[in-house]
């Protein structure tokens, strides 16, 4: 946790609101071949650690609200909304509870890990109400597979972010 | 801050990929089977339209939603989604599906194509009539 006045802190979550939506505009726009519905690199996500790392749950779950409401406004995808927001607090609130209370355990890369797959589960399971079809849970284990590589990146990326960052603020 | 793997991490990493490796198996075991299988396309929750999935059926289905549509082609044994103006266009990008168990989803049009093995006018409501 870095401590700073509430001015700067103010700032601070601004910029990373703005990386992480610049991230996830240009993600969206990105091409990839699909073998899974929704398997995405989630690059946003390593801004979202980072704040957590940095500025704890509260100003997280700010960051969070705020980068999924501007970007359904921006991408003009309004279903997407209740997908991401509750995927988005629920990765967000395992990440905290592992990094608080585990941390003896796991690694940042860990918790990243375990972010990715929270973010999988619930995001499959809004999937599954929304449509009130069992059949799409036949995806998760793909998306299990992948959230490991991604959330490895993510983990790894957040840490070199977390260190540039903390080396910022303090001088 | 250093870059390290703790035991851990290694050991959440192995569970993650031999829960997923073993369902994936799991689902594959359908595969191999040589059953009569039916294309199958639901509509918030409700099918749609049904069809044997033969090599020489082509057919074109078109799904219309309350704003967005999907044509959805049957193709020689192949299933796809050939046109769409939904706004993510997941279902559009997705590889054409040809086997059991597998599904094209998508979301914003509350639509579902999948093949199964089953066929639904097989076990319907009537069990009997009687005159």
């Amino acid at each position: 946790m870095i401590k700073i006045n509430k001015t700067r802190k103010i700032i601070f979550l601004s910029i990373l609101t703005t990386i992480s939506l610049i991230i996830s505009i240009f993600e969206n726009s990105m091409s990839l071949p699909i073998i899974s519905p929704g398997a995405k690199l989630g690059l946003s996500n390593i801004i979202i650690l980072t704040t957590l790392l940095a500025f704890g749950l509260k100003d997280t779950l700010i960051v969070v609200m705020l980068k999924c409401i501007i970007l359904t406004i921006i991408v003009g995808n309004p279903i997407s909304l209740i997908y991401s927001v509750f995927s988005g607090i629920m990765s967000t609130i395992v990440m905290y509870l592992v990094n608080k209370y585990f941390n003896n355990l796991f690694s940042e890369i860990g918790v990243s890990v375990l972010g990715a797959i929270t973010h999988n589960i619930s995001q499959t399971f809004v999937a599954v109400i929304m449509l009130s079809n069992v059949r799409i849970f036949v995806y998760l284990p793909i998306l299990s597979l992948t959230s490991i590589f991604t959330g490895v990146f993510v983990g790894i990326s957040a840490i070199f972010t977390f260190t540039t960052l903390s080396k910022y603020i303090n001088h | 801050m250093k870059i390290k793997f703790t035991k851990c991490d290694i050991i959440l990493i192995l569970i993650i990929v031999v829960v997923s490796v073993l369902s994936i198996v799991y689902m594959s075991f359908d595969y191999f089977k040589d059953n009569k299988l039916y294309v199958k396309i639901y509509k918030e929750d409700i099918l749609f339209y049904q069809h044997e999935l033969l090599d020489d059926f082509t057919e074109t289905v078109y799904v219309e939603g309350e704003v967005y549509y999907n044509l959805v082609v049957i193709d020689k044994g192949r299933v796809y989604v050939k046109d769409a103006n939904c706004p993510d266009k997941i279902c559009k990008r997705h590889i054409p599906i040809s086997r059991q168990g597998q599904l094209i989803v998508c979301i914003p049009n509350k639509v579902i194509i999948t093949i199964e093995s089953n066929n639904n006018n097989d076990n319907n409501d009537v069990d009997a009539i009687t005159k």
